[in-house]
């Protein structure tokens, strides 16, 4: 075998400790407790679960740290943990926690050295980088920081690359112009870059429909994350595992 | 009630392993030294790499003690790292010996994408094909060959994914991260009540 199944990854946006929900950050709705509905999305089928924290205050992270603690209590399977990392010392405190994997964006950006000390410390396995970017508008993919609303004029093709020398063990690729939209996956550039690089690759945002999942598998990517949609009750995880395999993708049976 | 002691190898976070062996019902306790009053199993957990498992399990005292527990015939599991320290050595750290319960060396997996990290179905042997599975893996070296494996998993190559010896069963996969199939080996590995 040439490839690991594919993965279904829910995300569950967190603030001040209520997992949330709205298009770029605003109009923010509310979809209840993080370990809850973890716990749901696992018996559902889900093969990992992402949690990204989005409250800004001090009280919040305490919250997170909390909520992480819980979740490495209640889940069997694999969880990763993003929001607010800026240094080692929150890297440790989560994985201590008991995540598996932490989630790096903007401060991976602001300092890139975070990656490779990280990777060294912790181990490649535990380090995912996120990137959010946009569509080109001249010639090329634009990384975004700062929750997709800040432009780096970075490549988002040549980030990717750096961020795996520099010892990421996986990239998870947020398209904010698909992101909420329902128009399916971004994969010129996510397809492209899971094909070709040596870690695994998450596609996000834009998912609405199977179809849209078992295009991104089709074409190569690793694991496919949504949110909305799940939280919505849109798409039903062992439905959409249902519609994967008769579409002939290889997917975990959950038994 | 089964006390289960998991060897504090001084890497990575028990939280999981804890959670997933209370979940079917027996009792965890974190062991740094062998202290093994009233421990009826061992776990050798799976975080960490093989030179420095292996330093940790030298200071505190384990060599001997894991070595008397396997003669006696009491159960133990490893898990990841805790399968490659029972063989000689490994690509890893070359230069430091594994626990040697098993004569071969560890190896780098050739993998289309490293570090190994996702699920892949575990196809046991034979008798065992119950227990065939989709588990959950984390990792960048494997043991490709054993005459003690029960089960194989198959990543760019082919490698040991279980295997038992003696009364120790050991695992590369993690089973405590790999949802309801996962617990179910557990309590199979674990539970001498229900597993059997």
């Amino acid at each position: 075998m040439n490839d690991l199944l594919k993965r279904i990854i829910p995300c569950l946006d967190m603030k001040d400790g209520r997992v949330v929900k709205g298009i770029k950050f605003v109009d923010l709705q509310d979809f209840g407790d993080p370990v809850a509905l973890a716990y749901r999305y696992q018996q559902q089928g889900a093969d990992e679960v992402v949690l990204l924290d989005i409250s800004a205050s001090p009280e919040g992270k305490r919250t997170q740290l909390d909520i992480v603690r819980q979740v490495a209590r209640t889940l069997s399977i694999p969880f990763t943990v993003g929001g607010g990392i800026r240094e080692l010392d929150d890297i440790y405190a989560l994985l201590d926690a008991g995540a598996d994997k932490v989630s790096i964006n903007s401060a991976a950006l602001k300092q890139p050295e975070l990656i490779d000390q990280s990777a060294k410390q912790f181990g490649s396995q535990c380090i995912v980088v996120a990137i959010d970017f946009r569509l080109p508008e001249q010639n090329h993919f634009e990384v975004l920081s700062h929750g997709g609303r800040t432009p780096t004029g970075k490549n988002a093709a040549q980030w990717a690359q750096e961020v795996a020398e520099r010892g990421a063990g996986e990239l998870l690729l947020t398209c904010i112009d698909r992101d909420g939209t329902g128009e399916g996956f971004e994969l010129a550039l996510t397809a492209e870059l899971a094909r070709a690089m040596r870690i695994p690759v998450i596609a996000s945002g834009g998912a609405k429909t199977s179809a849209h999942f078992v295009e991104a598998f089709q074409q190569g990517v690793d694991a496919a994350l949504a949110a909305g949609i799940f939280h919505r009750g849109e798409v039903d995880i062992r439905a959409l595992k249902t519609d994967l395999r008769n579409s002939g993708i290889a997917v975990r049976t959950a038994i | 009630m089964q006390n289960i002691g998991i060897i504090e190898t001084g890497a990575g976070n028990l939280t999981s392993l804890e959670a997933a062996v209370a979940r079917i019902g027996l009792t965890p306790r974190r062991l740094r030294q062998p202290t093994l009053d009233g421990i009826d199993q061992l776990i050798i957990p799976g975080q960490g790499r093989f030179g420095p498992v292996m330093k940790t399990l030298a200071s505190n005292g384990w060599l001997e003690v894991l070595k008397d527990w396997f003669v006696r015939e009491k159960p133990l599991l490893g898990i990841c790292v805790g399968l490659q320290v029972l063989f000689e050595a490994s690509e890893e750290d070359s230069n430091i010996a594994g626990l040697s319960v098993l004569p071969g060396v560890v190896r780098r997996l050739q993998s289309p994408k490293q570090p190994m990290m996702g699920w892949a179905p575990v196809r046991f042997n034979n008798a065992l094909q119950p227990l065939n599975g989709d588990a959950y893996f984390v990792n960048s070296f494997v043991v490709t060959e054993s005459d003690n494996a029960i089960a194989y998993t198959d990543y760019g190559q082919r490698f040991v994914a279980a295997l038992r010896v003696g009364s120790w069963t050991a695992c590369q996969f993690h089973p405590e991260k790999s949802g309801a199939y996962g617990e179910r080996l557990l309590r199979q590995w674990l539970d001498a009540e229900t597993g059997k």
